[in-house]
């Protein structure tokens, strides 16, 4: 989005003022209005489509594959892929780096199968549009799709350490993957204020961003600044990243709410 | 991914990389790991001739040497009013998807600092190459590879407002500037923020480091200008 | 303007301060160095370039006592030998890394030919480059660049992978890999046996796979303020972070010697697994052994015509520049050692490369033509200057 000197000059004046102004009239902690469509990949273990208000669209599918958790401990693993971008760009690396990081606090021994074999999970991101930074948009996406993730049902021995088997499935059973995953929440900075879910417009002006994320009632890293656009960054005064902290502290339980709901 | 690069004269695929055992105490280790103190190191600035400037901070096992090539034209036809900024990093040690990632952290940090409306129509490029001995996570480099690149920059003339800087404590790397009263960037890649106020007494370790580096910075330039000046 | 009446225009010779002259005419202003008896870089003609050595510098401390010291777990990339070489205003940084591969070439047919190595030896020594092994090199000149290597970075990368091989310093036997056993005692700990010993030898022969392996070494050299040339320093670089390259020893896990429970852990897998896994001992390792009449170091002249014209001497003498130049000045051609700077490097097409070792034995030796007069008194002479910095280096790398 460009916006003129004098738009932006407004913007930031009515948003870095006391209390602020946002151009949506939204409060400090509110998000836009987004839609969900979870599990509608058929061939995928689970999926999820979001749709931002403002036309950002980013699809998650989950799949999962056995393999020998003795061998191979990484049991998950993402890739994102943003339309428009090349794989190697930095923003795609950057991505796919921070979530594999975010994704470390996931309790991998939900996934544990057998004292031998785990599920690991494939999770591929698709952002196919995005106006302003998508990371939110993606771990919502990740969120979605991996509480509605069911994988299928064991009948075999859970002790194979003695017995030489592989883990066998039940044909049509599933069962619901029980995990708590991480949510990340990008605040942007004006002056003094802080503000959840900055939208492109609020993006152009601000001065910083935070990255602060969040698993079931804990902050947690990765946590992060980068800047929401490459003309206006600046510095910011450490009290705000407190702020942000205790912001993300207070709402995140809501949102997380509000997400399993689906 | 099987296609190997021609170019380069790159050995067998069959070869295998050297496998170490893996030690039984690894994920014990890796909780109670104490990532060594912030040590002062030795700094050189204008050591190579076919950059615009160059430092190299080291200390026992790391050595970081920053190059800075510019103000340089861009090869972009577009008119930009301000300069672009560029870093690129290095290492063999930490896989590229993450130094990607510390990169675009550190332009967002450059960008708050260096005077861009100065160099229209350029751009400045920055390598930073990491040669680690002992490795210890990549958030705790980054205060010394804060300290190249402003050493750089200055070495390259080229004008930022302030020295900035970087401490590292509890996981976090916090970058500062205006002797501490902003911060330009925040860094953490592992461990729960327990609570704001242990949060809060972690900003303020990093503030001293910060000071502390400052202090480090700017006595090591003084003592260059005299060095110049008697020369 | 007000003056049109005048019709002729004076021309006033133009002059340039040194700087500017050496980057509008680098020749002239090479020629113009050379006259008054120096280089450009006020260096004399037979003058090297300054060179430290540091070895084992940027190391991963193999054999370190000291227990803080974490072995860090860095995906394999372990450096096993390095040099950081600085010549003049030039870095080179070398980092040796290895690798192991499973030599195909000697089947287990090939069991009895081994006793008779010697025999071998004496037979083929001649003609078998077979015997000798070398190193993968990937060399970058760092030059803020980013994107596809360039046509010096390929051809210095093969041209060291050639010397290398063709200089003899590596044996493929020194690369042979002996995998030791590590065994579970009955108590529960775990050893590792060499077969260092005849009767650990007996041991590890009972338990050892039929499979070879050998060692591969990858040098990554990284020069950072290119000046000049850089072949040299690369090569030297290489040649001195070889002579601190530590092997580590490997070991096979006693069970994974077992041809039975290999079968078994596949069927249990229903996936190939890797059947035999050599790991390397953190705490062990051996030097590697090059030969030691084969260590060489390179150096390069380069070999210029004195223009008379640009002698600023006879410049002075003549002041009329028309008159035709003396016929019976005689053009003198002078031999520079260790080329560096962009006009040493642009205007000196001939040039003599010579890697030699220090007892006088040479290893490589190539002269391009370029134009110059290339007499025998020079070459003569670059015989000996390369002996001596070759010595020279040998020293510096010593005392390391």
């Amino acid at each position: 989005m460009t916006l003129s000197v004098a738009e932006k000059s407004y913007l930031y004046d009515s948003l870095a003022s006391s209390p602020s102004i946002r151009p949506d009239g939204r409060q400090q902690h509110q998000f836009r209005p987004i839609e969900i469509y979870t599990d509608f990949l058929p061939s995928s273990n689970g999926s999820s489509r979001i749709i931002a208000s403002d036309g950002s669209e980013c699809i998650v599918s989950v799949k999962a594959k056995v393999v020998d958790h003795t061998i191979d401990d990484d049991l998950l693993q993402i890739e994102v892929e943003i339309a428009g971008e090349r794989d190697d760009s930095l923003i795609t690396e950057s991505c796919t780096s921070l979530f594999n990081k975010l994704l470390r606090n996931i309790d991998i021994k939900k996934l544990q199968l057998t004292k031998k074999y785990s599920f690991k999970l494939f999770i591929d991101v698709l952002v196919i549009s995005s106006n302003s930074n998508p990371v939110s948009l993606i771990s919502f996406g990740i969120y979605s799709s991996l509480n509605c993730t069911s994988l299928p049902k064991l009948v075999s021995n859970f002790d194979d350490l003695e017995v030489e088997e592989l883990p066998m499935f039940h044909d049509y059973d599933l069962v619901k993957l029980e995990v708590d995953p991480p949510l990340v929440f990008v605040l942007g900075i004006v002056k003094n204020n802080i503000f959840i879910d900055p939208a492109a417009n609020e993006s152009e002006v601000a001065n910083n961003g935070l990255m602060i994320s969040w698993i079931n009632g804990r902050t947690i890293a990765p946590m992060r600044t980068f800047a929401l656009n490459d003309t206006n960054t600046k510095g910011f005064s450490p009290k705000l990243m407190q702020e942000g902290i205790k912001l993300v502290e207070r709402y995140a339980p809501d949102i997380a709410n509000a997400l399993q709901n689906i | 991914m099987n296609v190997q690069d021609r170019r380069r004269i790159l050995g067998p695929i069959e070869a295998k990389p050297l496998a170490f055992p893996e030690t039984k105490s690894t994920s014990n280790e890796e909780t109670t790991v104490v990532l060594p103190e912030f040590q002062a190191p030795s700094i050189q600035t204008n050591l190579l001739k076919n950059c615009n400037g160059s430092c190299i901070i080291e200390n026992e096992n790391t050595s970081i040497l920053s190059s800075i090539y510019g103000p340089r034209s861009t090869r972009s036809n577009l008119f930009e009013s301000r300069c672009l900024i560029n870093v690129t990093i290095k290492s063999a040690v930490f896989p590229t998807s993450e130094l990607k990632e510390l990169s675009s952290f550190l332009i967002n940090v450059l960008e708050s600092f260096v005077c861009l409306e100065l160099y229209p129509k350029a751009g400045i490029d920055v390598f930073i190459n990491l040669n680690i001995e002992q490795v210890s996570d990549l958030s705790w480099y980054i205060p010394y590879i804060m300290m190249s690149i402003v050493l750089g920059l200055v070495d390259a003339g080229i004008e930022i407002s302030d020295l900035p800087g970087c401490g590292f404590n509890d996981n976090n790397a916090i970058c500062f500037t205006k002797n501490g009263s902003e911060v330009i960037g925040i860094w953490r890649d592992k461990g729960d923020i327990k609570d704001e106020s242990s949060f809060g007494d972690s900003l303020d370790i990093c503030k001293d480091q910060y000071l502390q580096i400052k202090g480090l910075m700017a006595s090591y330039l003084l003592s260059k200008l005299d060095d110049d000046k008697s020369t | 303007m007000t003056d049109v009446e005048e019709s002729t225009v004076e021309v006033h010779p133009v002059s340039f301060p040194p700087e500017i002259l050496a980057r509008i005419s680098p020749d002239l202003s090479l020629q113009r160095h050379l006259s008054l008896g120096f280089r450009p870089s006020s260096r004399g003609f037979e003058e090297f370039r300054d060179i430290t050595i540091n070895t084992g510098d940027v190391t991963r401390r193999i054999q370190s006592d000291d227990n803080s010291v974490k072995i860090p777990p860095n995906n394999g990339k372990q450096g096993l030998g390095s040099c950081v070489l600085k010549q003049g205003d030039v870095f080179v940084i070398t980092q040796i890394t290895g690798g192991i591969i499973e030599d195909i070439t000697l089947s287990k047919n090939d069991m009895e030919l081994e006793d008779d190595t010697e025999l071998l030896e004496i037979t083929k020594e001649h003609s078998d480059i077979t015997k000798y092994s070398s190193v993968y090199p990937v060399v970058e000149i760092n030059r803020g660049r980013m994107g596809a290597c360039t046509d010096e970075e390929m051809t210095i990368s093969q041209r060291l992978y050639d010397s290398l091989l063709h200089s003899h310093i590596l044996t493929q036997d020194v690369l042979r890999v002996e995998p030791g056993v590590r065994i579970t005692n009955e108590d529960g700990s775990v050893s590792i046996i060499y077969p260092d010993t005849k009767e650990n030898k007996e041991i590890t022969n009972a338990l050892k796979p039929k499979k070879k392996w050998s060692y591969v070494l990858y040098a990554k050299i990284e020069v950072f303020g290119r000046t000049g040339p850089v072949y040299d320093m690369c090569w030297n670089s290489l040649i001195a972070a070889l002579q601190s390259v530590k092997l580590p020893r490997t070991f096979i896990d006693e069970r994974a010697t077992d041809l039975k429970m290999t079968v078994r852990a596949r069927g249990r897998n229903a996936v190939v697994m890797e059947t035999y896994n050599l790991l390397c001992d953190p705490n062990e390792s051996t030097n590697l052994q090059l030969r030691e009449n084969s260590i060489s170091y390179a150096s390069t002249y380069g070999i210029i015509d004195l223009d008379p014209e640009a002698d600023i001497t006879n410049l002075e003498n003549n002041d009329d520049v028309d008159e035709p130049m003396d016929e019976g000045l005689e053009t003198k051609t002078v031999l520079l050692a260790d080329i560096d700077g962009e006009a040493e490097e642009t205007s000196i097409k001939s040039t003599i490369s010579i890697t030699a070792c220090p007892n006088g034995r040479f290893k490589q030796f190539s002269v391009v033509g370029g134009g110059a007069k290339i007499t025998k008194e020079l070459l003569m002479r670059s015989i000996t200057l390369s002996k001596q910095r070759s010595r020279d280096i040998t020293l510096k790398v010593q005392t390391v």
